[in-house]
């Protein structure tokens, strides 16, 4: 019986969207390296520990394309972030708890992301993580 | 090879190619924006200097470049309603356009005719709006290059500027659109409507779409996809009397919506063919179009489009920030000088829509290279002093 979403995710861990980027730090100090990113009460997404790599870019080595790109209607804010919200990754991608390890490690690469949200009822019951993944997949 | 392949235009496009990021690498080292270096190139290879390439060899390929600018300025309005509500940039964003434009507008009504060669409002109003809106890579080029990109100073300019160009771009859509005279209006208003529907219903729509587009057994399915959209919009908004460019932008904005742009792999295509090939085609075609003849004999025009531009955003840049008790005011609104590739897409549209010739062309390009040293020498002595 392959291995499912619901046996490979971890509890998930909310933070408010105006979280300091400090204290998000501070979070990622303990065993977390992903949160999951609430404004009223809804998951609007999420911020991986590598979320914060921008942040700690040296200026002079950014182009500044990167931060506002040709035209420049937006400004990627995680190059100079205040808060959580500044940081998260709004994407929507999300897995049923029935969801295969297979399936799972399809969806990280397509989608080039680091964890998954386990979804259940409109609930966000959990994430599943990508070195759980690699730990409890066979190759 | 195929006999209806052209050798002639694949010359014309790896040589303007090539020497395009040479220049361009040139320009960025000594830290010059490198599409200044596309648009030197094309004006030493075209039919100005050395007369290599002619510019409608290129242009199919430029109009494509244009589109892509815009498209992926769409593409990136996701958070732009977050930064709306930084309320001290919004202040400054909105009140060095609409200050700006104010006072651009004014003198060209009563000095205008004299300086340029226009003399009917509506060039002035495209013009007005143009040389109001600012740019958003010097600033942030130069936020970087002092390392304030994180101060306050830094979020505050850089959010301004992309409020003061976002609510510009709305503008000139505002502006296309109520141009039309009564009765063009009333016999496009049906496309229009018909326009607005579509784009309604595919913007609520297409995160739902996007599920089967994922699915798709061809590999590349999202990205020809995403192309054709860009491409049926243009010619959409062309037929209905609007301006290509804008198509793209509305279709940039559409795709924002499906979960498949968030990937790296499809951001990853988009900037490849669009950075790295049409829109350094796009920049070194408008290059090819310019004449130094051209550029001479418009000069005066320039330069008094110039001063207003630079007048009013120096005075309003600096008013506002001191009243935000910022720290740097002189800086910040020195960084707001810059007139680049932002009113160069108002001039095309205005060009696309009958309202300019390419004289206007002419016009702008010294506009770029005269606020640029301006810009140099404001921040010369901003260092001296603080030293």
């Amino acid at each position: 019986m392959p291995k499912t979403a619901r046996d490979l995710m971890d509890e998930p861990d909310f933070v408010p969207n105006d979280l300091s980027v400090e204290k998000v730090e501070e979070e990622f100090k303990g065993s977390e390296n992903t949160l999951m990113v609430k404004r009223n009460d809804k998951v609007i997404g999420e911020v991986h520990e590598n979320s914060v790599l921008k942040a700690l870019i040296p200026e002079e080595k950014i182009d500044e394309e990167s931060v506002i790109g040709i035209l420049g209607l937006s400004f990627d804010q995680s190059y100079a972030p205040d808060t959580a919200e500044d940081l998260m990754n709004a994407h929507e991608v999300t897995v049923p708890p029935d969801e295969t390890l297979g399936e799972i490690a399809y969806i990280m690469d397509e989608e080039d992301i680091r964890s998954v949200p386990v979804e259940e009822d409109g609930e966000i019951i959990g994430v599943v993580h990508e070195d759980t993944v690699v730990e409890e997949g066979e190759v | 090879m195929a006999g209806g392949l052209a050798a002639g235009t694949m010359f014309d496009l790896g040589l303007l190619l090539f020497a395009s990021f040479i220049i361009g690498e040139i320009f960025e080292r000594i830290g010059i924006e490198s599409i200044i270096g596309y648009i030197v190139t094309g004006l030493i290879l075209g039919p100005s200097v050395l007369q290599v390439v002619e510019p409608g060899t290129v242009k199919g390929f430029a109009t494509i470049g244009a589109s892509l600018v815009l498209f992926q300025a769409g593409l990136r309005e996701e958070n732009v309603v977050e930064i709306f509500r930084h309320r001290q940039g919004l202040q400054l964003g909105i009140g060095v356009l609409s200050g700006s434009f104010i006072f651009i507008l004014g003198m060209l009504v009563l000095f205008g005719s004299q300086f340029l060669p226009y003399d009917s409002f509506t060039p002035f109003l495209y013009l007005a709006l143009g040389y109001a809106i600012v740019d958003i890579g010097v600033p942030s080029k130069i936020m970087l290059s002092k390392g304030l990109l994180r101060s306050d100073t830094g979020k505050y300019t850089v959010k301004a500027s992309v409020i003061n160009v976002t609510a510009g771009l709305l503008a000139v859509t505002a502006l296309v659109v109520s141009n039309s005279t009564f009765e063009t209006l009333l016999i496009k208003l049906g496309g229009i409507v018909a326009f607005a529907v579509a784009f309604y219903v595919l913007h609520e729509f297409i995160h739902k779409i996007d599920d089967y587009i994922i699915m798709m057994e061809e590999a590349e399915a999202q990205f020809a996809i995403t192309f054709a959209l860009l491409l049926g919009l243009s010619y959409a908004t062309e037929i209905i009397g609007l301006s290509t460019v804008l198509g793209a932008f509305f279709a940039g904005i559409l795709v924002s919506r499906s979960e498949f742009s968030d990937s790296r792999a499809f951001q990853e295509k988009i900037q490849a063919i669009g950075l790295g090939l049409f829109i350094p085609i796009f920049f070194a075609w408008f290059g090819l179009t310019l004449s130094i003849n051209g550029i001479i004999n418009n000069i005066q025009a320039a330069t008094f489009l110039f001063v207003l531009s630079t007048v009013s955003k120096l005075a309003i840049g600096y008013t506002v920030s001191k009243l935000h008790d910022m720290d740097r005011p002189v800086m910040i609104a020195s960084s707001l000088l810059s007139l680049d590739i932002e009113t160069l897409v108002v001039l095309l549209i205005g060009i696309d829509m009958g309202v300019f010739g390419n004289e206007i062309l002419q016009i702008f390009a010294p506009s770029v290279l005269l606020t640029t040293t301006t810009i140099v020498v404001l921040y010369a002595a901003i260092d001296r002093v603080s030293e």
